[in-house]
């Protein structure tokens, strides 16, 4: 497996398929072609990305109760009312949407984590440009062609599809269910990911026209029409015959997340090899009457919240009914959250931050962060400050899950992310130490004064190591970098942040030290 | 085991280097055919041979000439035939055969009269003239995206859809102005809740972002004129009665409005009572000031009409004097079509055939390079007919196209979505979908009690000779396929016809077939072979592009 450190040292953009300068023509008959096109990981583990599209309101889906004075200034036409939250028995200062009973009985077993303030510097507001910014794993303002699960997928099996399916990969690589491949798992050449709609499919085989493409424009189409064609013939044998060997599932509601998650249990329990499954939902972008005016526990987001509730809680029911309950875990995302404070008709507006859910058995349960600040003030400007880079959850993914070498993470996601504590370690490698000073409720990043006119001085302690201390605007904006540290001495240290000539209004410290991460919200003043 | 004609997918094509100027070459089948497979749906043989005799600027202006408006969709839902007379399905708002159009909307109608707009839209791309008019309106309806059935208005859908019609090569800037005040538009993008109070920011953004600027690298509006656009538009809201949009002084933000540097700082004063709709004029007038407006305009019909990719060479040598062009014309689609269509690129060989057909392309197509008929538009078979279209529509549907229903505000991801664009038509699920609708045609299913379907002696008769197996293949290959196939291929697609036979086993077979007309041993035989035919090279790779 030597290979994989050539390949890495060839950026995405350009990686060929021609391997070592040896054209790939032939399908797996060959050894050496075999050991090119397995994958290098050997895993049995399953993730299901549930993508919430639209922008979901995380404010009413994860509810900070300590906030309630705030919230219940600035989002009084849509507050829920905090007697029938469901409260988190180990986090009372957080609570669920009532909607979410499924989702409440997963995470008090201990298999649900709620990472609160996901998003990125510089915060995007238009639904097409976010989606991209989240499928592609980029920055804001750095265009990739790629998806981040595509190019997980091309660093596994880099020939795909030349020589796939093969002995050692007879599946499709991912699998959006529904009927078109998400641009998550686009790779250079290809989407690495098959749309499945219809188990039962099958499909005749017909000989191709064997003239070959021309190196022009409709040479490539010619070619991706020919792939999608062979794929098509080749896969679905594979998913039908693992469609039919379950015969027996549990109870699902009828909703369209509910019949896409019970293709995702099938599938899996069928015994395919395939890796990362996709299910989505619409309808989030709820700019207004998002919950009913008469009951505000009612109404569209209930109704999204609860068939994503109920859905997850079914088919990790069934998961379990399956046997396979330990090799799956899953995660939501949605584009962007939405703005703390709701407008005049019922609904809110494009926002920035927002909680992500991760669940299954190789979950740590629990809350990572903590409930952003919402206070009477705020205005239409404001946004929930960024705990975590999205990018962290994946890289954490593909490190604790997949197992997947620190290195090639970090090649993936083009860059290194804060690993976070979310799953349980199956490794075997060391674990970093457990958040200990967010347990304790010490604050390691503090400054004084607050408010300010134009400086203050920020105060923090690091553990040694990576130390990183960004000030971020109330839009999510990178306004500067005070300390990136590569290998800093541990120890409490103090550091002046000049704002002068910037807007009166909210800013954040946010501050990141291997696992350990804390958010300061500072307030300059006239 | 099969292969794939590739050793590996070609990463970059050659760009093109042809410019923006008149084209004047060769004036034949192939440059015809390019040019109505992508202006219209589909290249008829009738339609080729017309235009070949046309000429090249005389083909180009009658396609872009289309003043006729055509009648409205009508009520074909109407249903009287079960006893229990609470089962009727009688519109109090238009009688059979009558339209809906303006009528009262009435929530217990919308669904059936949006299916009758549907099938209605469907019909007009079925029978287009020749035309470019009904692409422009599948390219307006994505560039300037709504969903019928979220904003389940019929009479707003239709008026949408007329407007786009009636203007699909007028002034771009006047069609922004009539669809920011449009019903549709003001319910799909929440206008109508745009108010002083708390401006709702969803038209204000996607007006810039999708419908004139664009997000290109010298589109420079910040969030903050997302902000101000907001509050220019607040105040304005559809009226169910009149089908049409009022302006409410008191709901409209009266302060001054400051936009970014990328406007030149540009402030528009807040202004009282109706004075208040000026800001509009005001704000369009700014947005299209710019260069930006014409530039992304241009890349959008270019991908949609060209190819793609858009290289540097073609932002160059195309989309830079085109969008100079058009904004000088004062936003003219029509001399930004004219233009483009008759230029050398458009007729550059290298971009002939690269674009993946859209499942309406693919569909509508079908049936008119095929001669599909249908039922007549006669009162007794309504029904049948606009059953017909709904089923054509259904099957775009479900291949990822659903006409007035685009996924969100952006349209299609094929027209957007980097870096598969056309590509994204064609995935395991949606090709095995296609090739199932293709099955379906070649040998004729049913819609209600009619048969609708290649009507495949009737085609194969109009051959030049049917009788000749190499000619019949290569005939067929000339009629569906952009570009000629090899011998092997050829002689591949003839065994179809032949089996290991002779060339003579197929002129017998069609020769007995003509001499016994009706003889249904006879038929059979050449018809179920010409059947296979069809369905096997409407599956290849060749097929799906135009």
């Amino acid at each position: 497996m030597k290979r994989r450190s050539f390949l890495k040292s060839i950026p995405y953009a350009v990686l060929p398929s021609v391997v070592g300068g040896y054209s790939i023509q032939a399908f797996g008959s060959n050894p050496f072609l075999e050991a090119l096109s397995a994958a290098y990981t050997d895993t049995d583990k399953v993730l299901v990305l549930v993508q919430l599209s639209g922008g979901n309101d995380g404010l009413n889906m994860i509810l900070p109760l300590d906030q309630y004075s705030g919230m219940s200034v600035v989002r009084s036409n849509i507050l829920i009312p905090e007697n029938k939250t469901l409260v988190l028995p180990d986090n009372p200062n957080t609570a669920l949407h009532p909607a979410m009973t499924g989702l409440f009985d997963l995470y008090k077993d201990g298999k649900v984590n709620v990472v609160q303030g996901v998003s990125y510097p510089k915060p995007d507001f238009s639904h097409f440009r976010a989606t991209d910014i989240w499928m592609s794993a980029s920055d804001s303002k750095q265009y990739l062609t790629t998806g981040w699960a595509g190019r997980y997928l091309m660093n596994e099996f880099p020939n795909f599809p030349t020589g796939y399916p093969n002995a050692t990969m007879p599946d499709p690589l991912a699998i959006q269910i529904g009927g078109s491949v998400s641009s998550i798992f686009q790779g250079v050449a290809t989407s690495m990911g098959m749309a499945v709609q219809n188990t039962s499919n099958t499909y005749t085989a017909i000989s191709a026209l064997q003239d070959p493409a021309p190196n022009d424009y409709y040479g490539k189409e010619i070619t991706h029409t020919r792939t999608v064609m062979y794929q098509t013939q080749k896969f679905y044998a594979a998913v039908k015959a693992a469609s039919d060997k379950i015969t027996i599932q549990g109870t699902y509601p009828n909703s369209s997340l509910s019949n896409q998650l019970k293709i995702v249990a099938r599938l899996i329990a069928g015994g395919l090899k395939t890796r990362i499954y996709m299910v989505s939902m619409g309808g989030f972008d709820t700019h207004s009457i998002q919950v009913n005016p008469n009951d505000t526990t009612i109404g569209a987001h209930a109704n999204l919240l609860g068939s994503l509730s109920q859905g997850i809680k079914a088919f990790m029911d069934d998961c379990k009914g399956l046997t396979i309950d330990d090799r799956v875990i899953g995660m939501t995302f949605s584009e962007f959250g939405r703005r703390i404070k709701s407008n005049a008709s019922g609904g809110t507006d494009h926002g920035s931050a927002a909680p992500v859910i991760m669940f299954g058995n190789g979950i740590k349960g629990g809350v990572t962060g903590t409930n952003p600040t919402i206070t009477a003030t705020m205005t239409s400007n404001d946004n929930i400050p960024m705990q975590y880079d999205f990018r962290s959850l994946y890289s954490s993914i593909m490190e604790n899950w997949f197992c997947l070498p620190s290195d090639e993470v970090d090649g993936v996601l083009l860059k290194n992310f804060q690993r976070l504590p979310l799953i349980n370690n199956i490794c075997s490698r060391n674990e970093n130490v457990a958040n200990e000073y967010k347990k304790a409720g010490i604050e390691i990043v503090s400054n004084y004064p607050n408010p300010f006119t134009d400086r203050t001085t920020i105060k923090y302690t690091t553990e040694g190591g990576y130390t990183l201390l960004q000030i971020f605007n109330n839009q999510g904006v990178l306004i500067k970098t005070l300390v990136n540290e590569m290998a800093q001495t541990a120890g409490t240290f103090e550091i002046s942040c000049d704002l002068e000539g910037l807007p009166t209004g909210i800013y954040y410290a946010r501050f990141e030290n291997d696992i350990n991460q804390q958010v300061r919200m500072l307030s300059k003043v006239q | 085991m099969m292969s794939f004609a590739n050793s590996a997918i070609p990463n970059s094509a050659p760009p093109t280097t042809s410019d923006l100027n008149p084209y004047s070459g060769p004036w034949g089948r192939e440059q015809v055919t390019h040019l109505l497979k992508r202006t219209m749906f589909g290249a008829k043989k009738t339609d080729i041979d017309y235009f070949i005799g046309k000429g090249k600027v005389l083909s180009i202006l009658e396609l872009l000439n289309d003043k006729v408006v055509p009648s409205p969709p009508l009520n074909y839902y109407e249903n009287k035939t079960s006893m229990d007379m609470s089962k009727w399905v009688v519109d109090p708002g238009a009688a059979f055969g009558a339209t809906w159009i303006n009528a009262a909307r009435d929530g217990n109608y919308e669904g059936l009269r949006l299916n009758s707009f549907r099938a209605w839209w469907i019909g007009q791309m079925v029978n287009q003239k020749r035309s470019i008019k009904e692409k422009m309106v599948l390219f307006l309806s994505n560039l300037l995206a709504t969903e019928d059935l979220d904003v389940y208005d019929s009479r707003f859908a239709y008026k949408y859809n007329k407007l786009l019609r009636d203007n699909h090569l007028g002034n771009y800037k006047t069609l922004i102005k009539a669809v920011t005040l449009e019903p549709q538009m003001l319910v799909y993008l929440n206008g109508r809740l745009n108010r002083k109070q708390s401006p709702d920011e969803n038209y204000g953004r996607e007006l810039q972002e999708l419908f004139t600027l664009g997000k290109g690298p010298d589109s420079g509006y910040t969030e903050n004129d997302v902000k101000a656009a907001a509050k220019v538009l607040t105040g304005y809201s559809d009226v169910m009665e009149t089908i049409g949009f009022k302006f409410t002084p008191g709901n409209h933000d009266t302060s001054n409005k400051q936009f970014s540097a990328f406007y030149g700082n540009k402030i528009i004063n807040g202004k009282t009572l109706d004075a208040g709709q000026q800001e509009l004029d005001e704000m369009l007038d700014m947005i299209f000031n710019t260069n930006e407006v014409s530039k992304y305009i241009c890349r959008r019909v270019y991908t949609f009409f060209v190819y793609y990719e858009i290289t540097p060479e073609v932002e160059t040598n195309i989309i830079t004097p085109l969008a100079a062009k058009f904004k000088a014309s004062g936003y003219s689609l029509k001399t930004l079509m004219e233009t483009l269509l008759s230029s050398n690129h458009f007729f550059d060989k290298a971009i002939m055939g690269s674009v993946i057909k859209s499942p309406i392309d693919f569909i509508i197509g079908c049936a008119r390079e095929f001669n599909v008929t249908f039922p007549t538009s006669s009162l007794t078979d309504l029904v049948a007919l606009y059953n017909t279209w709904i089923n054509l529509s259904n099957n775009s549907t479900n291949i990822l196209q659903s006409i007035g229903n685009p996924p969100n505000v952006a349209g299609w991801p094929a027209y957007y979505q980097a870096p598969q664009y056309h590509e994204i038509w064609i995935n395991t699920d949606s090709y095995y979908k296609r090739n199932n609708f293709t099955n379906s045609i070649a040998s004729g299913y049913n819609v209600g009690s009619y048969k609708i379907g290649i009507n495949i002696l009737t085609y194969f008769k109009g051959f030049k000779t049917p009788s000749d197996p190499n000619k019949l293949i290569q005939e067929l290959v000339e009629r569906i396929y952009i570009r000629s196939l090899s011998q092997s291929s050829l002689n591949a697609l003839k065994s179809i016809l032949i089996g290991t036979q002779t060339d003579n086993y197929w002129t017998l077979a069609w020769n007995d077939y003509l001499a016994n007309p009706t003889n249904t041993t006879k038929i059979n035989t050449v018809q179920n072979k010409l059947i296979s035919l069809l369905q096997n090279m409407m599956k290849y790779a060749e097929y799906h592009l135009s």
